[in-house]
């Protein structure tokens, strides 16, 4: 069990976006956080993110208790974010935006003044390896401004893994691309699975989340109402009464 | 003829150490620093009264940049969290107090009187009396800050700095300390704001707080980001291009009352206009977001 | 401010019409300021920042102009002389400082109620929290910028005329004044007009209260120190709303 949510509550000036939410993650998955608009997932995301802080309940990363820490303690302790709309560095290029992920010792002022331009070899086999499973290694020199809205989220997904990490929280990666973008990112996600990684993802588009999940938790109006298996979870009625007028299997919205 | 071109140049020099250095917060880290003054002002204040108390030059100025350092990274703390405009109005709350501690705490820096008679720079024996020895010693200060600064925006510490500028959420979430990223770049800033603060001081020999008004922020800001915001190179050329632009009013005949506030004119309208047609400036890629 | 004092002073008109011209003057000067320059700013996609800076920008280029017209020196109006003022629970108060607050508290409540009960206070207050919304709704932001100007200075010339008279007229006051009004903003809250209110008069309070312990030269100091503490500890202010800071 990597990470283990307990009895979150939250609220936003009187409306509970999330009431007494509690589940587990378990390593090595794919775990997809479905719900109707609404239903806390972000919420719930930015809580874990260390963004937001809670009013109630506890966050246990690797059994470490890291409720209402720093979103950057939370990033080195291993939990890597990606945002539900484009966030990258905009008047960076892809490979700065890159460095800046993978790279640990940019924050040591003094040592980083004397290794300038020196851009570890170890470091830069990485960044190449995953631009090539993205298949937009051509990217590498442009800048982030100038790319356009699929290509930024490849890039900003890039990103996401060259963080250090032991788990990764995906907001929505697949909304607004096109289907062959979308597809490269199920491929992905499961190579990364493949590759040991644990994720957690917020997702709408029930075609894609059934294609790579290995479990399924519901939410609805801030706590969870069901939890298992896709196949199951397909056939639970309550979900599909929640998710009153959205057809199960359309693609995304 | 030849004295006033020296003397020009030794303006250059100095205002491009609080061009470079204000161009480091706000354009790469994104600090819309306005109390960048009062650094200049703590520097220039620091060193006089250090040389005047018989401290060496090199001591002086030293100190005098390292004092700024300490007053930004104060400043600092309690600004850190603020948002942009926030900041900018904050930090020129600042300069303000700056401004009204050295009118007042006249025992320290003899309030409107100002400081008199501080003493040119004696480095190991040898007096710069001479304005073009002055030059050499302002130009050996404008080299090592440009490649100072230059080395910082482009090692991976700069990298972060401008992260942070462009999205201080998404560096955070990518693990970097931002509070700690911005202090030290306010104080870096600070730093170099406070060596031309000496350097104007032991130049002009004589030293008050009009010298270090917020006034005096308008040529530097201007100048900022007319040279584009996030470009070195380019600040240096708008510093050099626009501090010479209002001399001609001194050729024109108006007297030494009107020149002043006509060149912050000068410098004001240049700025909203530029701010209206032309925001990236000459060099930069990018505007104020 | 200095239009008045040109008016009254320099041409020699009688108080009252120079007054009055003032707020002609005042609210002219904040229409042009909207549409030659913010207007341009804002239709290039200007955000708050850009503004400020041009704001500034302007605040530094109307002090310079009165500096080259008026000189450095400090101006008077007088207008109401001293008179010996009235024993009020200690402390001694003159007519026109009595004057000064009776006409603040009617310029208060009619602002108030402008902003809270009529259709152009509450679309201005529409526009402030989401003007894409306001749009839609069918608010023009346009002409509401139009009218938050007007209103602005309108209420900043009376304030001119208040300061001038209780006080006296020094080119660098504007930014002084700046300073401390966005301090008591902040500390009363932003957004909330009881809250500039409550803000401006904690600020003039402590500020003058303080310099009974500390030497009345940093009086602004005061000001400042307490704007530092409220950024550290409660930066939304006394009343505020949430809006304009960090994550």
């Amino acid at each position: 069990m990597i990470l283990e949510i307990k009895n979150l509550k939250k609220s936003f000036g009187g409306v509970n976006a999330v009431n007494n939410c509690s589940f587990q993650i378990e390593e090595g998955q794919i775990t997809a956080l479905l719900g109707p608009n609404g239903s806390g997932k972000t919420s719930i995301f930015n809580i874990i993110s260390g963004i937001v802080n809670v009013d109630y309940g506890k966050v246990l990363f690797n059994s470490a208790d890291i409720t209402n820490r720093n979103p950057e303690d939370i990033s080195n302790l291993g939990i890597s974010r990606l945002f539900q709309k484009a966030r990258l560095f905009e008047n960076l290029s892809v490979e700065d935006n890159l460095l800046i992920s993978i790279h640990s010792e940019d924050m040591q002022f003094f040592k980083s003044l004397f290794t300038p331009n020196k851009v570890f070899l170890e470091e830069e086999k990485k960044i190449n390896k995953i631009l090539r499973l993205l298949q937009i290694e051509d990217l590498k020199e442009k800048f982030a401004a100038d790319l356009s809205y699929g290509q930024q989220r490849l890039v900003e997904i890039t990103r996401t893994f060259l963080n250090p990490h032991s788990l990764v929280l995906l907001d929505e990666p697949a909304a607004g691309v096109n289907p062959k973008i979308r597809n490269k990112f199920a491929k992905f996600l499961l190579e990364m699975k493949n590759q040991k990684d644990t994720i957690l993802l917020i997702e709408h588009d029930m075609k894609f989340t059934f294609s790579i999940a290995d479990r399924v938790i519901v939410l609805h109006e801030g706590r969870v109402i069901a939890d298992g298996l896709p196949e199951e979870i397909k056939k639970n009625q309550f979900v599909q009464k929640v998710y009153l007028g959205e057809k199960f299997f359309s693609s995304s919205s | 003829m030849e004295g006033y071109l020296i003397h020009f140049t030794i303006l250059i020099a100095i205002y491009s150490l609080l061009t470079l250095s204000l161009q480091l917060s706000i354009g790469f880290a994104g600090l819309l620093n306005l109390g960048h003054i009062a650094f200049y002002a703590i520097g220039g204040y620091s060193s006089s009264l250090l040389s005047l108390q018989g401290m060496d030059f090199l001591s002086s100025i030293l100190i005098a940049g390292i004092l700024s350092s300490f007053f930004a990274c104060c400043l600092s703390f309690p600004t850190n969290k603020l948002k942009g405009d926030y900041f900018a109005v904050a930090t020129m709350g600042f300069s303000f107090v700056v401004y009204e501690i050295s009118l007042n705490w006249v025992s320290l820096t003899k309030g409107p009187m100002g400081l008199v008679g501080i003493p040119r720079p004696d480095i190991l024996g040898f007096v710069l009396n001479q304005n073009i020895h002055f030059l050499f010693l302002c130009l050996f200060f404008l080299i090592f800050s440009y490649l100072s600064l230059s080395l910082i925006v482009r090692s991976p510490f700069g990298r972060v700095v401008q992260s942070i500028r462009d999205d201080e959420l998404a560096a955070k979430i990518l693990g970097k300390n931002t509070n700690k990223v911005k202090r030290i770049v306010l104080s870096v800033s600070a730093f170099f704001a406070g060596i031309a603060g000496g350097l104007y001081a032991h130049y002009i020999n004589y030293i008050d707080p009009d010298s270090f008004t917020v006034m005096e922020l308008i040529p530097v800001l201007c100048i900022v980001i007319i040279g584009g915001l996030g470009s070195l190179k380019g600040t240096l050329i708008a510093t050099f291009v626009l501090v010479l632009l209002p001399e001609p009013l001194r050729f024109i005949g108006f007297s030494s009352d009107v020149i002043g506030p006509a060149r912050q004119i000068i410098y004001a309208v240049l700025l909203i206009c530029i701010l209206i047609y032309r925001p990236k400036g000459l060099y930069g890629r990018f505007d104020l977001k | 401010m200095y239009f008045l004092f040109f008016l009254f002073e320099g041409l020699e008109f009688s108080f009252w019409v120079s007054a009055l011209v003032t707020l002609v003057f005042s609210v002219l000067v904040g229409l042009s300021m909207n549409n030659l320059i913010y207007k341009q700013l804002r239709v290039r996609g200007a955000n708050k920042v850009i503004l400020l800076i041009a704001s500034f920008a302007l605040l530094i280029m109307f002090e310079s102009v009165i500096l080259i017209f008026f000189g450095a020196d400090v101006k008077v109006i007088e207008f109401l002389k001293i008179e010996k003022g009235f024993q009020f629970l200690g402390a001694v108060i003159t007519p026109l400082q009595i004057f000064i607050i009776l006409s603040s508290i009617v310029l208060f409540f009619l602002f108030f109620s402008f902003m809270k009960k009529t259709k152009l206070g509450k679309a201005m207050r529409a526009v402030s929290d989401n003007p894409e919304v306001a749009q839609i709704v069918g608010i023009s932001p346009e002409k509401i910028y139009l009218w938050s100007f007007l209103v602005g200075s309108l209420i900043a010339g009376f304030a001119a005329i208040f300061i001038s008279l209780e006080q006296n007229l020094r080119p660098m006051i504007g930014t002084e004044i700046m300073v401390k009004s966005f301090a008591a903003a902040i500390i009363g809250g932003i957004g909330s007009v009881p809250g500039a209110i409550l803000g401006s008069l904690l600020l003039g309070f402590s500020e003058n209260y303080g310099i009974w312990f500390i030497d009345s030269g940093y009086k602004d100091a005061i000001g400042f120190g307490i704007l530092l503490v409220f950024l550290i500890f409660r930066p939304r202010g006394i009343l505020g709303l949430k809006k304009g800071l960090g994550e």
